[in-house]
């Protein structure tokens, strides 16, 4: 509008006396309507030379007062598609409140197990609290699989809408090319799921151009689906720059028990390895060598001290021999050493190079999922090196779940949860805290039994942390019970109290029918 | 009443800290006692000290009692118990009122009666002449002086805004606050604090990056014509008069409030925001009513931890009587009485149908009272679009209005879903405030839904 325009520009350098006097373009009645009021008695100029100034405000009261009044609305734009009709149940109110606690980043180790019970309810979060919810779930990798059965046709629209590339918005194939990082990771988990051979080639494209921490994932996000068909291009990238580029993939090499990865490496532990039959003067034993110098086959396999993990408890060699045996198909050694797996670990735990044996038999163990070895490890008493074997809780995800289960109870039985005086947690809790929920009544109950034995109200707070993790695996009526002798304010444990509380509350909340 | 939303209640929290507080306390296993009865709800809870704290709500106001020693208000037990009732009603107890609930529903009954037998007798003469004589010199001698003290004040604010624009607008932007503060607090000193807070609310426009110069000129031209119109106040009609005056600064009293005929309806609670002005905080709250189609503002302040003073839950709708504030376009009014609350699911009845007509019906109010900074909104079929780093509310019509950037966008966006929804806002001549929208039969707060 050019006369404010020009009201604005005069007065942005000053009004004075030379600046000539008002604007031009105003609509016919203001301008009549001004020159009135300027003209009138009941203008008074103002003393001391401010009078340009004054027409100046005069004119500009008017003409603002009118642009205000006279604001016009702006051309609309094309709304985005509308969202299609929800077909799953709004989440009730108290829910609801659970869930804004929730998202407020309270009780967060309780979050996803929260998610998975509304998601199996088939509950729909409110679409007000979608925004927060979508940011959330971005930020905890575990809960995005139950976050997209919750959020409803209403979530995938907003995740679509949203001026970045979310997870939650869903395939859409054309974006391959412009989207970048961790999206792209996504989505070759997707396709892999589909379509393997397809996955693989989307990677081997982009291998060029991608950073080394993309290209790390990448070749994780290849971990699905694993075949033989993957092979030759899962070698040529053990000539990558990356280390842990070149670790993720013999990761995966050493899964395919008739590629070319595992020959090499069987057949460099068929050298180190031998059993020497027992007499009837000496029993069995096993003989050991450790590897020689590196050769460039060795490093590219990835067995140079830069590519291993580092560990307190074993020597470069002995480490390299934990990798070679590794990569090796367990069932090899039942044939050749001609031996059963039990006695097999017995017979490496009593050899003097025993620790680095058994690492490898470990991380062979969690790399083919072996339930029969990864039990006969758990059982030996041998303590190995968490930086380079397979933990405990690695281990115990290869069993059966049953197995689990029977190994926990035994170990409850034989050593109880906690350690008395109850200072810390006995190798069975620890197992325990790792232990994914649900657990089966059983386990539930026997698991109450030692708590409420043993836990004192002193132990409550320096065990807090692993306390939670073992509370909601609970019940929360079992939970509430072994809390029942003490009350909040004088354990100094509350938030102990209120995580329980709350979790029971939310889980009733996510029952109620309306 | 069944009692409040979740977001009503969080809405009465003086802030954030006590609204999470108050989730906290929102459990029934928390409460050793749960009850209610048709005009209040009241529990007791085991705080630090050795008794339990009694907590109670009077549901009419909603007004709030606690034992506990904080100083926050409502306080965290207050917040807890609503929540409780919102979330579990069915372990809140139907029950006879105790000793001390009925005990304080009574002394908050007195005083409301208490006050509107003293408005009333100083709305009228008193039979004592002396005192009566006495009290009124007292009152016109105040009067004069402050009239005088005002007529000084705002004629250095004539010299001082004509100053500002010989000198130019780039100047006194580059001299930085202390232009704009000193004239503030020069108004304070004169009784003129309406004036003040205009004057230095300039300070944010002269920090904007876009636009500034725009909306400097447009203040100070908003500030002359207040100066201009307190000169020859006497030639104005009265509601315009009434303008001018609460725009410098001077409140309508209780007294004056008194004499007024009320507006008597089903007032839907539609919107609330709470600003933080200086030292201040601003409560606004949006009725609509049912019959009569009018519009209402209830304004409350708080300095500090100090209360609101009791209003109808946003989200609800009550039968009450407001007496409106004199204005030549009446909105701001006072709560005689409310009673009888319910939950809102729809404002529908209130709505525009289009941007057209309500900006036609904006242009007459701003044209009316050219110092009213907002009017209400309602406006159905909206639907939020982005646009680049602004976004845009559409109606059905091809029309749109930008929206405040304060507006949670992608709340709006998410509850309309590309779908029209009902919005109720304010707008302040330039961009449209969002504040809630129905959606699904519910009301559904924009700001502090999702915090």
């Amino acid at each position: 509008m050019n006369a404010w325009q020009t009201l604005v520009s005069r007065a942005l350098v000053g009004v004075q006396e030379t600046t000539p006097a008002s604007a031009a373009e105003l609509p016919t009645e203001l301008e009549e309507l001004l020159a009135a009021h300027l003209s009138s008695s009941t203008f008074e100029p103002l003393a001391g030379g401010g009078a340009h100034a004054q027409r100046h405000l005069v004119a500009a009261s008017v003409v603002a007062t009118w642009r205000r009044a006279g604001r016009k609305s702006l051309p609309s734009l094309a709304p985005p598609t509308a969202a299609p009709d929800e077909s799953m149940r709004l989440l009730p109110r108290a829910a609801q409140s659970s869930l804004r606690r929730l998202l407020a980043g309270e009780f967060a180790i309780f979050a996803r197990a929260w998610f998975a019970r509304a998601a199996e309810l088939r509950w729909r979060i409110p679409p007000e609290l979608l925004p927060a919810a979508l940011t959330f779930a971005g930020e905890r990798p575990e809960l995005r699989a139950d976050f997209l059965r919750v959020c409803g046709e209403r979530g995938v629209w907003l995740a679509r809408q949203l001026p970045y590339k979310s997870f939650a918005a869903g395939e859409e194939n054309e974006d391959w090319e412009t989207a970048k990082g961790v999206w792209r990771f996504g989505y070759v988990v997707r396709v892999r799921a589909k379509d393997p051979a397809a996955a693989r080639e989307l990677v081997a494209g982009c291998w060029k151009t991608e950073a080394v921490e993309m290209r790390e994932i990448l070749v994780e996000a290849l971990s699905e689906n694993l075949s033989e068909a993957d092979e030759s291009w899962l070698e040529s990238v053990l000539a990558d720059r990356g280390a842990k580029v070149r670790a993720n993939a013999i990761e995966l090499l050493a899964r395919l028990p008739n590629g070319a990865l595992v020959q090499r490496m069987t057949a460099r532990a068929d050298g180190l390895l031998r059993k020497h039959k027992g007499s009837p003067l000496s029993s069995a034993r096993l003989e050991v060598e450790l590897p020689p110098e590196l050769d460039d086959a060795a490093r590219r396999d990835g067995l140079d001290a830069k590519s291993l993990p580092r560990s307190r408890e074993l020597g470069e060699r002995a480490l390299r021999l934990s990798f070679i045996l590794g990569a090796v198909p367990l069932a090899h050694w039942t044939q050749r050493l001609d031996a059963d797996v039990a006695t097999i670990v017995e017979l490496a735990a009593r050899n003097e190079h025993g620790r680095a044996l058994l690492t490898g038999f470990s991380i062979a163990a969690r790399r083919q999922r072996d339930a029969v070895w990864a039990a006969a490890l758990l059982e030996s008493d041998v303590k190995l090196d968490p930086n380079a074997a397979a933990t405990p809780a690695q281990l115990r995800a290869c069993l059966p779940r049953e197995t689990a289960v029977k190994l926990l109870r035994a170990g409850i039985a034989r050593e109880g949860v906690l350690t008395t005086p109850p200072t810390g947690w006995t190798p069975t809790g620890e197992a325990l805290i790792e232990f994914a929920a649900p657990w089966p009544r059983a386990l539930q109950h026997d698991v109450a039994e030692s708590l409420q034995a043993r836990l004192t109200v002193g132990a409550l707070r320096p065990l807090r942390s692993g306390l939670e993790r073992v509370f909601l695996g609970l019940d929360p009526e079992l939970a509430e019970l072994c809390l029942s002798p003490w009350s909040a304010d004088e354990t100094g444990a509350s938030a102990l109290f209120e995580l329980v509380r709350f979790r029971a509350e939310a889980l009733e909340a996510l029952e109620s029918a309306a | 009443m069944d009692g409040f939303t979740l977001e009503q209640v969080l809405a009465l929290a003086p802030d954030p800290s006590s609204a999470k507080a108050g989730q906290g306390l929102g459990s029934p296993a928390k409460w050793s006692l749960l009850q209610r009865d048709a005009s209040a709800v009241w529990g007791e809870i085991q705080g630090s000290g050795k008794d339990p704290y009694r907590t109670q709500v009077d549901l009419a106001g909603p007004a709030f009692h606690c034992t506990c020693p904080s100083r926050k208000f409502p306080c965290k037990h207050g917040l807890g118990l609503l929540l409780v009732l919102a979330a579990h009603p069915a372990r809140v107890v139907q029950a006879e009122q105790p000793p001390w609930v009925v005990e304080w529903l009574a002394k908050r009954a007195a005083t409301a009666e208490r006050k509107a037998t003293i408005a009333t007798e100083r709305a009228t003469p008193s039979d004592d002449p002396q005192l009566h004589a006495r009290r009124e010199a007292e009152r016109s001698k105040r009067a004069t002086q402050r009239d005088e003290r005002v007529r000084d004040g705002l004629d250095e604010l004539r010299l001082w805004l004509a100053d500002t624009v010989r000198n130019g607008l780039v100047a006194a932007r580059q001299g930085g606050a202390r232009s704009w503060d000193q004239m503030a607090a020069r108004l304070v000193d004169a009784q003129a604090p309406g004036a003040a807070r205009l004057v230095r609310e300039l300070a944010s426009f002269a920090a904007r990056a876009d636009d500034w110069e725009t909306r400097v000129l447009e203040r100070l031209a908003l500030l002359w014509l207040l100066t201009e119109s307190a000169r020859r106040l006497d030639s104005l009609p009265a509601e315009l008069a009434a303008d001018v005056r609460q725009s410098i600064g001077w409140s309508t009293s209780d007294a004056e409030l008194a004499a007024l005929p009320g507006v008597r309806d089903r007032w839907c609670v539609a919107a609330q925001r709470i600003e933080d002005e200086d030292r201040l905080r601003v409560r606004r709250t949006w009725l609509f009513g049912r019959e009569t189609g009018r519009c209402a503002l209830l304004l409350s302040f708080s300095a500090g931890a100090q209360p609101f003073d009791a209003a109808p839950a946003p989200g609800s709708s009550v039968e009450a009587e407001l007496v409106f504030h004199p204005s030549a376009w009446p909105l701001r009014a006072s709560l005689r009485s409310s009673a009888n609350a319910q939950a809102l699911t729809d404002f529908t009845p209130h709505a525009s149908a289009s941007f057209e007509a309500a900006l036609q019906h904006a242009a007459i109010a701003f044209a009316a009272q050219p110092w009213l900074e907002r009017v209400p909104w309602c406006i159905e079929g909206c639907i939020p679009v982005r646009d680049g780093a602004r976004w845009l509310a559409c109606d059905a019509q091809g029309h749109a209005l930008e929206l405040h950037p304060s507006t949670p966008a992608w709340t709006f966006a998410a509850v309309s879903g590309g779908h029209p929804v009902c919005v109720a806002g304010e707008w302040d001549g330039e961009r449209l405030r969002a504040l809630a929208c129905t959606s699904e039969g519910r009301w559904i707060p924009l700001e502090g839904a999702s915090s």
